[in-house]
């Protein structure tokens, strides 16, 4: 069990090295975070003054040892457009970012499971013919697209709930939260909405064709046979069996919600790492996108390696591998 | 003076009283219990939204646009300008050259910084200092300064190491710090970012404008509170001004139209002709200071990016004329533009001193001609070129360019069009690594002599000749004529100078002019935002019912 687990972690290291390395030289290429500071009109002299003040004069090999070092020592440096702490500006972006993910999800699953277990068992339904095709539209729609339509529909023709922004928040010390105040709640609701419609149809989708796998299988007619009643089959015994698939899907996808919202956000004017990573790409400020490209990978290798342990932890051939 | 005195008209006008705010805010009730008044909007609130956030707090570490125009709320410098853009004192009562190289400015007397410490000349000599401070973006606008005297607290002399008639000019984007402040502060320099410190100024202002800084959330918002003590005149006395970045165009459109914000500057040209029939909405225009224009390489021997058989052939003069007669700049005006710019024929708009009212006429648009030049410049059958443009810098700069790459492919210049976003651009230009490429100006002080100096002359490296001099355009009949007019202290000299050596660059087509851009904001009825040519939102004179 530990030599599975530090053969995992020092696996995960070298990812993280590896992405470090890629995203310091890939920047690099992007542009020149000096336009951002100094913007169109700057004299050669300025140039020189602000790239000698950044280091940037030096050879790139030298800028990524330097980094490196920084980075172990839990110094990610200055924005070069905030003029802040890199860290300092993640920590406060992180929250809103969460939220919204999270919100996306909760609803994603209110509204995906039952219909899922709904168009799975009452399959030659209108209500589930709708279902599938509504799901297919959600699955193919352009989030962005989304976004603008809830906008033009809530925000503007009904004005009922804000297009953009986050609402009044509360300072907890160290989470800022949108949850507790009602301009929170109510800026939540389009961007959470937005994120969800692909989430909704996919999670449908999954959980159908699970269920309608398990449906088919012995236990259930077993269990008809004894006379059940059906509600409890569907519920107590076939969706039990359909969630580990589920449940691993959904790990993966909150991962990649925390990570790629930067769509809906910037849509919404959310205020997460989604729409800070897209203004520090227009600005070149290099020092925050790679931090954030590390934070990223560092999310997605905690997320595989719990779903690792996971199955070491449920499937019983691993764990009798690993002991040999 | 005078227009202080028409603003303290209007305010007689547009007073408000306590209890009309508050039946607003009545009847913004149900709004609010629905969430809609977004971040603690009450009815005494002007909510702006513009594209991107400011950077800093700290008015001597970025130079931007945006930055400077919601700082001009809080901090103030020397002199402003008033409605006809006219200079008119601020925190300098007066100034008046007292010798060739010397300036002498009397300062305002009662007034303080937002934390209530007095205004004085310690102040004025300390930030013009820390404006020349290395870490300092605005080091051009007191590059001319040799030495700040303090003659007593209300008198400072300025002392300059060359004849600079436009010192009060530039005087214009220094704001005053308070000097006690900065040092208790720890912020006596603006912020080194190499250094990974982070500093006071840039989350945290003392001002003398009418507004504080109630709460800054980078990217998020920036909240202004009235300052109570203010001594200048305003318009109107809005309680509380709210900055709201929107990046997204559609988004910034539909939160004015839903009522969440008040103004947005920023407005995307397909959506003004909407905005104009949308009840409840104005939308407000004025010609921007900035013009747009087509620069090429005139150095290079052999073109960099591009094939012309090995020569360079925008060393021609005839192939530069052929480039100008071939932009149809009224039809990128209706088409592309959708009407918001003006065709120029200079490389400075209206409003600036040295903008001549009869220098306006473009070559006129055509092909043949154009074809017939480049032939007997030796390029009958043309040749190809890279051109260089930024894709998210100016207005539609991608269209622009795909019209004029389809124009100039009628004479036969195969444009090979490079888009590019704006931190790959700039460095293209920087570098000089480009052979044909767009490029917008905009003036510093409304004054013509920074485009003539810094666009124009020869690169020497010195006294700021040709700091921007992207194109290698040399001329020494114009560096001289620019020499002499920057500087004459009479007006009139001034102006024909400059005048003249406009005409001469126009003659050797140093660039290909296209057209001034027109500025557009859009606000909902009742609130009357004017717009200023160089886009800075000046508070003063706003007013809200």
């Amino acid at each position: 069990m530990i030599a599975f687990l530090l053969r995992r972690v020092g696996g995960a290291l070298i990812v993280m090295l590896a992405v470090t390395a890629i995203a310091f030289v890939m920047f690099n290429y992007l542009g020149d975070p000096v336009v951002a500071i100094l913007g169109q009109d700057a004299s050669e002299a300025a140039r020189r003054a602000v790239e000698q003040q950044l280091g940037l004069d030096r050879p790139i090999l030298v800028r990524f040892f330097v980094y490196l070092r920084d980075i172990a020592g839990g110094n990610f440096g200055l924005s070069y457009r905030l003029g802040q702490p890199v860290t300092e500006v993640i920590v406060e972006r992180l929250p809103a970012t969460v939220e919204l993910a999270f919100s996306g999800m909760a609803i994603a699953l209110l509204i995906g499971v039952p219909a899922g277990v709904f168009s799975a068992i009452r399959r030659r339904s209108p209500v589930s013919r709708v279902l599938l095709g509504g799901s297919l539209i959600g699955i193919s729609v352009p989030t962005f697209f989304v976004g603008v339509v809830l906008i033009w529909v809530f925000s503007v023709n009904l004005g009922v709930l804000p297009s953009f922004g986050r609402g009044q928040t509360v300072d907890l010390g160290w989470w800022t939260t949108g949850f507790l105040t009602s301009s929170g709640l109510a800026a939540l609701v389009l961007p959470a909405m937005s994120i969800a419609v692909f989430q909704i149809a996919m999670i449908m989708r999954l959980v159908r064709a699970e269920m309608l796998e398990v449906i088919r299988s012995d236990y259930i007619q077993f269990a008809r046979a004894r006379g059940l009643p059906e509600r409890r089959i569907y519920f107590r015994h076939a969706l039990k069996n359909t969630l580990i698939p589920v449940i691993t899907i959904i790990a993966l996808q909150l991962g990649s919600l925390i990570a790629f919202a930067v769509i809906t956000e910037s849509v919404f004017q959310w205020p997460g790492l989604g729409l800070l990573f897209l203004q520090s790409v227009a600005a070149a400020d290099v020092t925050i996108m790679s931090a954030y490209l590390i934070l990223i990978a560092g999310l997605f290798v905690v997320i595989n390696l719990a779903v690792d342990l996971l199955y070491f932890a449920i499937d019983p051939r691993l764990r009798a591998r690993a002991g040999r | 003076m005078e227009a202080i005195e028409d603003m303290t008209k209007l305010n007689g006008i547009h007073g408000r009283t306590p209890f009309r705010g508050r039946m607003a805010s009545g009847a913004c009730a149900a709004a609010l219990a629905l969430g809609m008044a977004g971040s603690a909007a009450t009815a005494d609130t002007l909510r702006i939204a513009g594209q991107g956030d400011i950077g800093t707090l700290d008015p001597q570490a970025q130079n931007s646009q945006i930055t400077i125009s919601v700082l001009s709320m809080v901090y103030e410098s020397l002199v402003t300008r008033d409605e006809d853009l006219q200079m008119v004192p601020s925190l300098a009562l007066s100034w008046e050259p007292v010798a060739d190289t010397t300036w002498r400015f009397e300062l305002r007397p009662d007034v303080t910084f937002h934390d209530g410490s007095a205004f004085d000349a310690e102040d004025v000599k300390f930030t013009i200092e820390r404006a020349q401070a290395e870490t300092s973006q605005f080091a051009n606008f007191v590059g001319s300064i040799a030495s700040v005297e303090v003659i007593d607290d209300l008198t400072v002399e300025i002392e300059t190491a060359m004849v600079d008639p436009l010192l009060p000019d530039k005087l214009g984007y220094i704001m005053i710090m308070d000097s006690g402040w900065a040092e208790a502060n720890g912020v006596t320099v603006p912020q080194d970012l190499g250094n990974e410190e982070n500093t006071y100024a840039v989350m945290n202002a003392n001002g003398t404008g009418p507004y504080t800084i109630a709460e800054r959330v980078p990217d998020n918002r920036t909240v202004l509170e009235i300052n109570p003590d203010y001594w200048g005149e305003m318009a109107d006395d809005i309680e509380e001004v709210i900055y709201l970045p929107i990046s997204s165009p559609p988004t910034r459109i539909s939160s004015l139209i839903s009522g969440e914000v008040d103004v947005v500057i920023d407005v995307p040209p397909q959506d003004v002709q909407r905005l104009e029939s949308t009840d409840g909405l104005t939308v407000a225009r004025s010609p921007e200071l900035r013009t747009i224009f087509f620069g090429f390489d005139h150095a290079s021997g052999e073109l960099r990016h591009g094939d012309a058989g090995g020569t360079n052939p925008f060393q021609d003069l005839r192939v530069r004329q052929a480039v100008d007669s071939a932009i149809d700049a009224d039809t990128i005006s209706r088409v592309v533009m959708r009407g918001l710019s003006q065709p120029t024929a200079q490389l400075i708009a209206p409003g600036n001193f040295g903008w001549n009212p009869e220098g306006d006429e473009r070559a006129p648009f055509d092909i043949e001609h154009a074809r017939e030049l480049l032939a007997e410049a030796g390029y009958p059958d043309g040749f190809s070129v890279r051109m260089d443009c930024p894709t998210d810098t100016y207005t539609n700069p991608e269209q622009i360019c795909q019209a004029v790459s389809a124009m100039m492919s009628q004479i036969g210049i195969d444009i090979d069009l490079n888009l590019i976003p704006r931190a790959q651009f700039i460095p293209l230009l920087w570098d000089k690594d480009t052979s044909f490429f767009i490029i917008g100006f905009n003036t510093a002080y409304f004054d013509a002599m920074y485009v003539l100096e810094t666009l124009l002359m020869t690169q020497t490296g010195e006294d700021g000749e040709g700091i921007y001099n992207y194109s290698g355009y040399s001329n020494p009949e114009f560096d001289e004529l620019v020499r002499e007019a920057r500087v004459e202290l009479d007006r009139d000299r001034r102006q024909e100078l400059m005048y003249e050596a406009f005409a001469i660059a126009r003659a050797d087509v140093a660039y290909a002019p296209l057209h001034t851009q027109t500025l557009v904001y859009a606000m909902r009825d009742g609130v009357d935002v004017p717009v200023r040519p160089d886009n800075f939102i000046e508070i003063r004179w706003v007013t809200m019912d």
